[in-house]
């Protein structure tokens, strides 16, 4: 195919590269001609220079960063606290094979309405807020977390057990050679999934009770109809998720692939 | 694979109800009495901490009002209709981008961009665009479930077994039976997984959804009883929520997920991975 | 391996018939005491009529009595709802939270 075309040797231009930007490059150009060629009021659809003069503005003046930190930083605490808390309380639970089975439908009930579904019951508690926020997170990064480790422990077969105990191995011996390492694939897929919960949870927090950070940037533009800011506050949730999701479970995901064997 | 667990489990089938689930029971159980027990404790006023009576009383109150079935129908037409689009078209585009390298270059870069926006993100622009109610609501829900749809599909269309594609083209098969007749089943597992994870996020997107672009609805009730002060309605909505993913989940997801996995994974051992 | 595609589809299966079955109960119902209900109205004009409710309607019920027709108000149970479209009052009625729904008679 590209056969056909005589040009000097450049090993570096990829077609494959070309073709996927491609679609960019189309939708960047529609959105920048969308006022020449159609109706559209301004305000529904901001161009992309003024998307762009925004991002500068709010970055120069400071507002951007701070909205961006006061995210991350609730993110950080919550999924850490949140985590931080549900891994061992989960171990805790599933080691006796009793209690894992009268709390796994509860554990269950809670992580399928972990996150938004609190946000109302939050504001009536603390208030519109940071605070709100917070809880929110770690709420569903705590519901999540407990339930992906009470199940992952759940997995571990029977036989394992035995085997160890056949071997001597004492109460501790067996939690920290077969429960931790059997359970450990189910929480750390437990990790992502309940950063990817969390990730939402804050963002849609921010939007319904929260006083700043990127969700409420974007949402309280729609009042203003600051289309730009809302257009802007979309990327900066996309390039932001894709960051942390390269970061943090990338690396991961290859421990678990060499050492196991294994793809999530 | 026999496995001490599997063998006990077939054992357990026989009483009506197992051990494992008088205990579950029992948790429930047990969760409604230690939040009476905090109700008495903390002695709050009932806006601020309902009972499980008041959260009774106004399920009730609710359903006499014909409030709540019209909720939770509007819910679950708009979760349906969301989750139907989503799958299909998740589908549609993981056969393309998996059976076409042409189409994997040039929608692959985009797709995984977009991907990056969770879905949450998108509302207040589609607010702004289509304003509220079901359109937007559809429109940000499906795209939740797009996602992962196409990327399990592609995965098993990529791992489809080639000597089956070669197996059909040598007695002659069309493109169009070897796409039905080999890669969507050797793909289905991954696709119904795919469906389940689409399908998890979506619902708690629509909940949100409900929430900010709504006017009737589950996670509408939930918010506009904060809204009214009327906490006890907000606890209806959380469980009712509860209660509705209980139902997608267990009479829906999962015999879809059992049957496609018992049927084809005996299919997919055999021809050895 | 058949029956155990069978056990397998048969829950997702009955729900969804049971569910397809509770619906159509519903409806029928709904419509059966539709008609009774609207029993006493002329349904050719636009009538003004009377709902009785036994609870005080939310801003649920007002919006719907807003779809329906004028809603003039609500007291002592009762909502007057003057030049009602006859194909939204059959709508109406067949909620199962209305009471009765009687002609309005303007008082002069």
């Amino acid at each position: 195919m590209n056969n056909a075309i005589q040009m000097p040797p450049k090993p570096r231009i990829n077609p494959a590269l070309v073709t996927g930007l491609l679609p960019f490059i189309v939708v960047l150009a529609a959105w920048a001609m969308a006022p020449l060629i159609s109706d559209i009021p301004a305000y529904k659809l901001p161009s992309p220079a003024k998307v762009w003069g925004t991002f500068q503005d709010m970055l120069l003046n400071g507002s951007l960063l701070s909205e961006v930190w006061a995210s991350l930083q609730r993110l950080a605490t919550g999924y850490i606290l949140g985590n931080l808390i549900a891994i061992p309380v989960g171990l805790a639970i599933a080691l006796n094979r009793a209690v894992a089975e009268t709390l796994t439908p509860v554990l269950s009930f809670f992580q399928s309405i972990a996150g938004i579904a609190w946000v109302p019951l939050a504001i009536i508690w603390f208030g519109v807020g940071g605070g709100s926020v917070l809880f929110v997170i770690v709420n569903t990064i705590f519901f999540s977390s407990i339930y992906s480790t009470v199940i992952g422990v759940q997995s571990i077969p029977l036989v394992l057990y035995r085997a160890a105990q056949s071997h001597g191995a004492s109460r501790w011996d067996v939690i920290t050679t077969v429960v931790v390492p059997g359970a450990l694939v189910q929480i750390l897929v437990g990790l992502r999934t309940s950063m990817a919960y969390g990730w939402r949870a804050l963002v849609a927090a921010e939007m319904i009770a929260g006083t700043n950070g990127i969700g409420y940037m974007t949402l309280e533009a729609v009042q203003w109809y600051q289309t730009e800011i809302v257009v802007l506050g979309m990327i900066l949730i996309g390039v932001l998720w894709l960051t942390l999701d390269r970061l943090l479970f990338v690396p991961i995901e290859r421990v678990t692939v060499r050492r196991w064997g294994l793809v999530s | 694979m026999t496995n001490a667990t599997n063998d006990l489990s077939k054992m357990r089938r026989r009483p009506m109800i197992s051990t494992a689930q008088w205990r579950g029971v029992l948790g429930v159980a047990s969760v409604l009495f230690a939040w009476q027990v905090s109700v008495w404790v903390i002695d709050l006023p009932a806006y601020f901490y309902p009972a499980p009576r008041d959260v009774f009383a106004a399920f009730i109150d609710l359903t006499q009002k014909g409030i709540l079935p019209e909720y939770v129908a509007d819910s679950a037409v708009r979760y349906s209709v969301s989750v139907a689009t989503g799958l299909g078209l998740g589908l549609a585009f993981g056969l393309l981008i998996g059976l076409s390298r042409f189409w994997s270059r040039l929608l692959g870069p985009i797709i995984n961009f977009f991907y990056a926006i969770v879905e949450v993100a998108w509302i207040p622009l589609l607010v702004i665009w289509i304003g509220y109610g079901f359109n937007t609501i559809v429109i940000a829900i499906a795209y939740v479930v797009f996602f992962p749809v196409l990327y399990n599909t592609l995965t098993g269309v990529q791992t489809v077994q080639h000597v089956l594609i070669n197996a059909m083209q040598t007695l002659g098969a069309t493109r169009w039976q070897v796409l039905v007749t080999v890669i969507i089943p050797s793909a289905l597992p991954n696709i119904i997984t795919g469906f389940r994870v689409g399908a998890g996020f979506a619902f708690r997107g629509l909940i949100f959804a409900e929430m900010i672009a709504a006017g009737s609805g589950i996670g509408f009730l939930i918010f506009d009883g904060a809204t009214t002060r009327q906490t006890d309605r907000v606890v209806v909505g959380m469980i009712m929520m509860g209660v509705m993913w209980l139902l997608i989940d267990r009479l829906l997801l999962r015999p879809v997920e059992q049957a496609t996995i018992v049927r084809w994974g005996l299919v997919r051992n055999q021809g050895g991975n | 391996m058949i029956p155990s595609i069978h056990s397998a589809w048969r829950t997702p299966l009955m729900t969804l018939i049971g569910l397809v079955v509770v619906l159509a109960l519903v409806a029928v119902l709904g419509r059966v005491t539709s008609a009774r209900t609207l029993a006493g109205i002329d349904l050719t004009g636009r009538p003004d009529v009377v709902i009785s409710l036994s609870f005080t309607p939310e801003r649920f019920h007002l919006e719907k009595f807003q779809d329906v027709g004028r809603y003039q108000g609500w007291s002592e149970g009762q909502a007057v709802i003057l030049s009602s479209d006859p194909e939204e009052l059959r709508g109406l009625a067949r909620s199962y939270w209305i009471g009765a729904i009687e002609p309005h008679e303007v008082a002069q």
